[in-house]
């Protein structure tokens, strides 16, 4: 008994062990942030670049939103919110707002559904499947300004091959372009199109992935192709769903080319997507502070929804 | 009744129509029976497995599962469980709807769905990691999970390919036992694949031996040790392996073997003078003379390992390595010479060519004492 308690007493709680056990680091502060001081090193160029490129004009845009400016673009007049004011009175600006929002729900799903689409048929082992999976990716390698010009041959009114087609079916002939409903129709579908190639690709490599056997234990348990789709393919997929849909969200927001090309966001501004609108306030009526105001607006929405979509999005997504 | 037995007859398998993967296996799976599918990596055993499961066609032959001729159905149909070498489970759904995954498919009732899942959990020990996710086990809570799944479904039939591989050697000898007593206890029929020959001699009923698709020899693990039909399966069933040297037979019936001062004599010639193989077990050489010895063989030791309760000796014998399973523990000096003493019907001879197990049994006849 006498001889137990001699013992050296072990410590019981970590708190313990660091007050009795722990002695001072001999390393000086110089020497512990070595590690972080390397890392910054590896950093600079990147910051460097964003800095100059990206921060500096976000700030400059945030900026220039509280003043009046000249044609040159430089600051003249402290206003305050006055142009945040002016664009909350502004109808075309609603209306942009409006068209904004129906072009991103008339593009994101469309892309993401017709991309996921593509790349279930293209992971298909048949033969001949590689020739597939090029022509479905083919549309990320081309320029939004080509896309652009050969949907606007598509979509001419007379000489374009969809009113071709139209009327081989005996159908009327659409104004693609022209009609004030049918051009954010027309700019989603050119907008889906273009989205196809990268969303696709991504997905395939998503899909490809997937541990084969998983479909193998499902099929012994008597799943259908369905069943596996909903109960396996899409959760293991939903990473991979998540990072696409976010993308192509942004990326709708930031839809100008093919506006420029196809409408110019016409007819009777049905077309004029925020972004186009900040476009043409800037350099054509050279209003840069309601211009830069604009910019801050949808950065901020943008930024908004996008954390909105990860805090409420990530749940269904399952990490691996 | 037939469930649950498996007959396969003459079933071929080709991926690219001229090098077989499996050629004209032919075999009866009784209900019940723990049959074991052996044979080093690369020689057919999953694809075997997976043609009985219905997930890769035949190129030739019949299936026929539960008595009936079962070509041409479907997986699900075929009333079979499997367990996958990575387990297969499903990351994104925790462990109970991993093991409830099948029963929903099959739409079986939610009370029965609760019932078996509870039966298995308690069969396997495994309630307390119910609600986790696959990410959070351990390999052998994994392995637990995917027999779960097994177990729950109720079906007659099993197959498992490598379960045990991707575990480390002390739960893989627990699993062993387990799946053993598991299949006993539900009576069903298993196939079991592995490579590994300690796992098919410890569990099978029956094993086969495959080598690149070919069917080397059906039977009990123990008929298999004492009677194997050839080189491969000698040298491929024990550890280590079946020593093999090359012998010279001689028009009379008598075996020389290269270093050994006295030949052997068969009990049946052979019809031409021709080189064979003779072959004898790591654990029938001997050091010093045993009761029951009657042949000789002057080796050079190479190395010494003294494994606790056994030594193993690895040796020159007349130009082929040898290993001998001794026990004790032995310290003996490495790098000089020595004796292996046996018994001449532990030996075995197979053909040089196609390694055929001759059946020719071997006496060591006593010569009058010249060398004196
Ligand atoms: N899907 C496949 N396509 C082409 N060859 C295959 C395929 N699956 C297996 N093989 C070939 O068939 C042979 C047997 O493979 P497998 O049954 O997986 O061997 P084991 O499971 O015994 O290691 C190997 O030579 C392998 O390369
Ligand atoms: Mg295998």
């Amino acid at each position: 008994m006498k001889q137990a308690e001699e013992l050296p007493r072990r410590v019981e709680t970590v708190d313990e062990a660091v007050k009795r056990y722990r002695i001072p680091s001999s390393r000086s502060f110089w020497q512990k942030t070595v590690n972080y001081r390397t890392a910054l090193l590896y950093l600079l160029p990147s910051l460097l670049l964003f800095g100059v490129f990206m921060f500096y004009p976000m700030f400059y845009s945030l900026y220039l939103s509280f003043f009046f400016t000249d044609a040159q673009g430089d600051p003249t007049t402290f206003v305050g919110f006055e142009n945040y004011a002016y664009l909350w009175e502004s109808a075309s600006f609603r209306r942009s707002v409006l068209v904004t929002i129906i072009f991103v729900l008339l593009t994101v799903p469309a892309s993401v559904i017709l991309a996921l689409f593509l790349a279930l048929l293209a992971n298909e082992k048949l033969r001949g499947i590689g020739w597939y999976r090029t022509i479905f990716a083919s549309t990320l390698g081309m320029s939004v300004a080509a896309s652009a010009v050969i949907w606007l041959f598509m979509f001419h009114p007379t000489t374009g091959v969809l009113n071709a087609a139209l009327q081989a079916l005996q159908l009327p002939a659409v104004s693609w372009l022209q009609d004030s409903t049918m051009a954010l129709i027309s700019i989603s579908i050119t907008t889906i199109w273009m989205n196809t190639g990268f969303s696709f690709l991504i997905l395939l490599g998503g899909l490809q992935n997937i541990d084969e056997h998983l479909y193998e234990s499902a099929r012994i348990d008597g799943a259908g192709y369905f069943y596996q789709l909903r109960r396996i393919t899409v959760p293991m997929l939903s990473p991979t769903l998540f990072f696409i849909i976010t993308i192509t969200f942004i990326n709708a927001f930031q839809s100008f080319g093919q506006v420029d090309i196809l409408t110019g966001g016409g007819p009777a501004e049905a077309t004029n997507l925020i972004i186009y609108s900040i476009y043409r306030e800037a350099f054509i009526y050279y209003q840069f502070g309601p211009a830069s105001a604009m910019a801050i607006v949808l950065f901020a929405a943008v930024l908004l929804l996008t954390l909105l979509q990860f805090k409420f999005g990530e749940r269904k997504v399952h990490y691996q | 009744m037939s469930d649950g037995q498996v007959t396969l007859k003459h079933v071929t398998k080709s991926f690219d129509g001229s090098q077989f993967a499996v050629q004209d296996a032919s075999v009866t799976i009784e209900q019940g029976e723990f049959f074991v599918l052996v044979g080093p990596s690369g020689c057919g055993k999953s694809t075997m497995l997976r043609m009985i499961a219905g997930l890769e066609e035949l190129t030739a032959g019949e299936i026929h599962m539960h008595g009936r001729l079962s070509n041409d159905l479907s997986p699900s149909k075929r009333e079979l469980s499997m367990v996958f070498q990575n387990y297969a489970l499903y990351p994104h759904l925790t462990v109970e709807e991993n093991i409830l995954f099948g029963l929903k498919v099959r739409k079986v009732s939610k009370q029965e769905q609760r019932r078996r899942c509870d039966e298995a959990v308690d069969m396997l020990g495994m309630r307390e990691y119910l609600k986790r996710k696959p990410r959070e086990l351990s390999g052998g809570q994994r392995q637990r999970v995917a027999l779960a799944r097994a177990v729950v479904s109720q079906m007659p039939i099993c197959l498992m390919d490598e379960p045990l591989s991707n575990l480390d050697a002390k739960l893989r000898a627990q699993m062993r036992t387990e799946i053993r007593q598991l299949q006993q206890e539900l009576g069903i029929t298993m196939i079991y694949v592995t490579h590994d020959q300690v796992e098919a001699m410890t569990m099978a009923d029956r094993m086969m031996v495959l080598r690149q698709g070919e069917v080397q020899q059906v039977g009990r693990p123990l008929d298999l040790y004492n009677h194997p039909a050839n080189d491969f399966v000698a040298s491929f069933i024990g550890a280590p392996p079946m020593n093999l040297t090359t012998a010279t037979v001689d028009n009379s019936g008598t075996l020389h073997v290269p270093g050994a001062p006295r030949p052997l004599v068969m009990d049946q010639p052979l019809p031409a003078e021709q080189e064979v193989q003779l072959g004898i077990r790591p654990e029938h050489l001997h050091l010093e003379p045993q009761e029951d010895s009657d042949w000789e063989l002057p080796v050079h030791l190479q190395t010494v390992e003294v494994l606790g309760n056994e030594t193993l000796l690895t040796m020159d014998a007349g130009g082929a390595d040898w290993k001998a399973k001794i026990p004790g523990q032995w310290s003996l000096e490495a790098k000089r010479q020595a004796v292996l003493y046996l018994n001449s019907s532990h030996l075995h001879l197979f053909a040089l060519d196609n390694g055929k197990n001759i059946g020719a049994s071997l006496s060591a006849p006593v010569q009058e004492e010249v060398t004196l």
